[in-house]
């Protein structure tokens, strides 16, 4: 599947502006065959652009585009990828089983119908005409098309939102097999589990840029791997602090090394009570590097 | 060509679900037919010209509304937008509206001569058949292209309002409802210069055995070049704003 492509997609410098609004300001990406990426960040960060320009449906104002060494502009290139589609938003009156035969139709070497059915639960809706189903069903669909043409590279925007646990465990495990099979998969959200459960990699947007890539233990090690929390008062000179915030008499650390720091505390003979000790969330990373833009 | 066709299969079996867009537009001109078509007396040419006249009403519905107003909902559809991206030959999708128009404008043209010829006087030679339909799809091609306009560039809410306003206006102006002769003379000037007076010219000539006059075929190719420009121009851009 994954031939002999070293990257699977690639931007370089690549910059995109609306209007006054600079939805990609010289944003680098680079993308393995075989990887599963999520693109992270709120609403506005620039996302959905960099996949616009990706998948050949937008055009980058500057910088190098390139995906599965061609370009995204061109059909022949375009033909090995999938995508969902941005919102629920299929034709109401079309049934499942025809706006899939639809997008099959366009692929050289599409999914074997029944298999997609299969895989993403769809048996029973086939027949169901699409502005009849519910979000989640909707969602399966849309995710279900993103691989009906049996792409290389499938782009997924928020492919497991609204969905229940029963499908969430067939979309993962579709997804796993999809990767275990060569695919490369871009994942864009805004929900920090989704990444947390499927990506290999993590790329957290801000304003069009990138301000962190790496896996999530790198992301979370950004902010400090643990968070330190206790009531009390905060003192200073304390040992590996990444972040230290005050608030209704509670003191919240992030630090690299919560050992090192209780040790201090407790040297220090300081009064302090409730003290509690875990990993730093993924989302506590996100809200930070989010609003500070550090890198 | 498959895809051509599998995009004709979706798009036909989608409007034919929606009967407001469906039945509408194949049935209306037949039922506006019943109330003002029928009354005209007994005269078999009476007959022909006003079955001729609501057959180009009838085509027009599907100019205006599948081209127009289809358009124009589309163009904010997030289908649409995937369906951009997955586009393999830029030609497929277009080929395949025209084919579903002219599939609806075959059954509303058809329903309505099958109206005329049951309840009115209507009949005529074989030739005169042909050539009435020549002119019926041949003046469709402006007016569909005046559709695509629209569609391109009205704001998606306003389309329906506006194909409906130059759907009846045209369609009264160019005397399909009233026959020129007896319109007030400067209504029949005005007549004179409008697209569907054109077909209709030509229209009546078939069912009258005339010759076909040069003018009408002249001024339907000047609009031809006229609409296609505005409507070409429309869809660059759109295609500006939504996919650079």
């Amino acid at each position: 599947m994954a031939g002999t492509t070293n990257t699977a997609a690639q931007l370089s410098g690549v910059s995109k502006a609306y209007g006054r609004t600079q939805a990609l300001d010289s944003f680098d990406l680079s993308l393995s065959p075989g990887e599963i990426l999520a693109l992270l960040g709120p609403n506005g960060a620039g996302k959905t652009t960099a996949v616009g320009v990706l998948t050949g449906g937008r055009r980058a104002d500057s910088g190098v585009v390139r995906l599965l060494d061609g370009s995204p502009r061109d059909v022949s290139v375009r033909r090995r990828i999938g995508l969902t589609p941005q919102e629920s938003g299929f034709p109401n009156t079309l049934r499942v089983g025809e706006i899939i035969r639809l997008v099959r139709a366009h692929y050289p070497k599409p999914l074997d119908d029944q298999r997609l059915y299969d895989r993403f639960l769809l048996l029973d809706l086939v027949g169901r005409q699409a502005g009849g189903l519910s979000g989640g069903q909707k969602r399966m669909l849309a995710v279900a098309l993103a691989f009906a043409g049996g792409p290389e590279v499938a782009f997924l925007d928020e492919p497991t939102t609204g969905l229940d646990v029963q499908a969430r465990r067939a979309l993962w495990q579709a997804i796993g097999s999809f990767r275990d099979d060569g695919g490369t998969i871009v994942l864009t959200t805004h929900y920090l589990e989704e990444a947390e459960a499927l990506a290999s990699r993590v790329v957290v947007m801000r304003e069009g840029r990138a301000v962190a890539d790496g896996t999530v233990e790198e992301i979370r090690h950004q902010v400090g791997q643990s968070r330190v929390r206790f009531r009390g008062a905060l003192s200073d000179g304390l040992p590996g602090l990444v972040r230290a915030t005050e608030a209704d008499g509670w003191v919240t650390i992030y630090t690299h090394d919560a050992d090192a720091l209780v040790r201090a505390l407790v040297g220090r003979e300081t009064t302090f009570t409730d003290l509690e000790v875990r990993p730093a969330s993924l989302e506590e990373a996100f809200v930070k590097l989010t609003r500070d833009g550090a890198t | 060509m498959s895809l051509v066709l599998e995009h004709y299969r979706a798009t036909m079996v989608g409007l034919i679900r929606t009967p407001a867009y469906s039945l509408v537009t194949v049935l209306i001109p037949g039922v506006v037919f019943i109330f003002i078509g029928t009354s005209v007396g007994d005269s078999r040419e009476a007959a022909n010209i006003v079955m001729a006249s609501f057959a180009i009403f009838a085509a027009l519905g599907v100019a205006f509304f599948q081209f127009g107003v289809g358009i124009a909902n589309d163009r904010e559809s997030p289908w649409e937008q995937f369906a951009h991206v997955l586009q393999v030959s830029p030609g497929a999708r277009f080929a395949a509206s025209v084919l579903s128009a002219v599939s609806f404008a075959v059954v509303a043209v058809g329903v309505l001569i099958i109206v005329a010829i049951i309840l009115t006087e209507a009949a005529m030679p074989m030739n005169s058949w042909m050539r009435l339909l020549a002119a019926v799809f041949l003046g469709s091609v402006p007016m569909a292209l005046l559709g695509i306009a629209i569609g391109y560039w009205s704001p998606p809410k306003a389309a329906l309002p506006i194909a409906n306003i130059l759907y009846l206006a045209l369609s009264f102006g160019g005397g399909l409802f009233i026959r020129p002769s007896s319109m007030p003379e400067f209504l029949d000037a005005l007549s004179g210069v409008l697209p569907t007076r054109q077909i209709g010219e030509l229209a009546w000539a078939a069912v009258q055995g005339r010759a076909w006059p040069a003018e009408p075929w002249l001024w339907l190719i000047g609009y031809t070049v006229l609409f296609g420009l505005i409507a070409a121009a429309g869809y660059r851009r759109d295609e500006g704003v939504r996919y650079t």
